[in-house]
């Protein structure tokens, strides 16, 4: 089960004026490169453990 | 910036080129050196013939997997985009448009409103993929655009758009609203610019300089960004 904000704290800081929103924005891109680069890269992962296995099982 | 993790593509290859030479090595060292001119001359050729085949085989594999890490950087940076987009602007920005929806007081809605402009440029300033990004929201009002709110300069912005014969530039910014059209300029030096838009030097530096108007039926914004150069840039507005 997963459960959180829809809208983080430091997005509601942003959106209420008591952040930068370069800060705001730099600290986003940092997030969701790092995000997308686990997301990515486990997609990549498993994509390759599931064809090395099929190959495994087609032997 | 996205960074990949060091391959041991090239340690293999290595191993594989360092194992082949030491196998031609020991089959033509196996009965002896060669004793003539002419058997030296045909070890070496024996050499070259299996090493042009190994290093086109290394060279192809090379390229592979430069091909398979920049399709896995171009994915990393469209990922993140996305999650950029919707996870940290689109979200907070729709909440604040359900409060201002959801709230009653005038002043606390216009409060609002002002806010939500000012989200907005900032937003979009900070998602164009350009140094010293600048964005304004100008507002339509009695037939003239006010900028209402604007990111990225110290300086409030005093371009007015008028319906002035006299202010042509004016009337074209006004036909993108009447129109809901949007205006795109790559490089306000090479390409052309709508009637009465004339670059304005020492503004910025840039190589490439963009503008991007895009139009709606009270309000209308602009935003400008550029890619740092030696060469001075223009901006139409």
């Amino acid at each position: 089960m997963m459960r959180g904000q829809v809208v983080p704290e430091e997005a509601r800081a942003w959106t209420a004026g008591l952040l930068l929103a370069t800060d705001y924005f730099a600290n986003a891109r940092r997030d969701a490169m790092a995000k997308a680069s686990a997301a990515i890269r486990g997609r990549l992962h498993r994509a390759r453990d599931a064809s090395s296995e099929d190959r495994g099982t087609a032997r | 910036m996205v960074t990949t993790p060091r391959s041991r593509l090239r340690t293999y290859l290595f191993l594989e080129a360092g194992a082949v030479g030491l196998g031609y090595l020991v089959a033509v060292l196996r009965e002896g050196a060669p004793g003539s001119g002419g058997a030296w001359a045909l070890a070496v050729a024996g050499g070259v013939a299996v090493a042009v085949p190994l290093w086109v085989k290394s060279r192809r594999e090379l390229r592979q997997e430069a091909e398979t890490r920049s399709a896995e950087v171009l994915a990393i940076e469209a990922d993140a985009k996305l999650r950029l987009v919707v996870g940290d602007v689109v979200t907070p920005i729709a909440e604040v448009v359900g409060r201002v929806h959801q709230t009653s007081g005038k002043a606390e809605r216009e409060s609002l409103r002002g806010q939500l402009k000012q989200l907005v440029v900032e937003a979009v300033a900070s998602l164009c993929d350009g140094e010293r990004a600048r964005a304004v929201f100008f507002e339509l009002e009695r037939g003239e655009m006010r900028a209402a709110a604007w990111f990225g300069r110290g300086d409030p912005p005093t371009t007015v758009f008028t319906d002035d014969p006299a202010d042509r530039r004016g009337q074209e910014a006004l036909l993108l609203v009447r129109f809901h059209d949007y205006l795109l300029i790559d490089d306000v030096r090479a390409e052309e610019l709508p009637r009465g838009a004339e670059p304005r030097p020492g503004l910025a530096t840039g190589r490439s300089s963009a503008c991007r108007c895009s139009a709606a039926i009270r309000t209308w914004a602009c935003c400008r960004w550029t890619r740092p150069s030696p060469t001075p840039s223009t901006t139409p507005t």
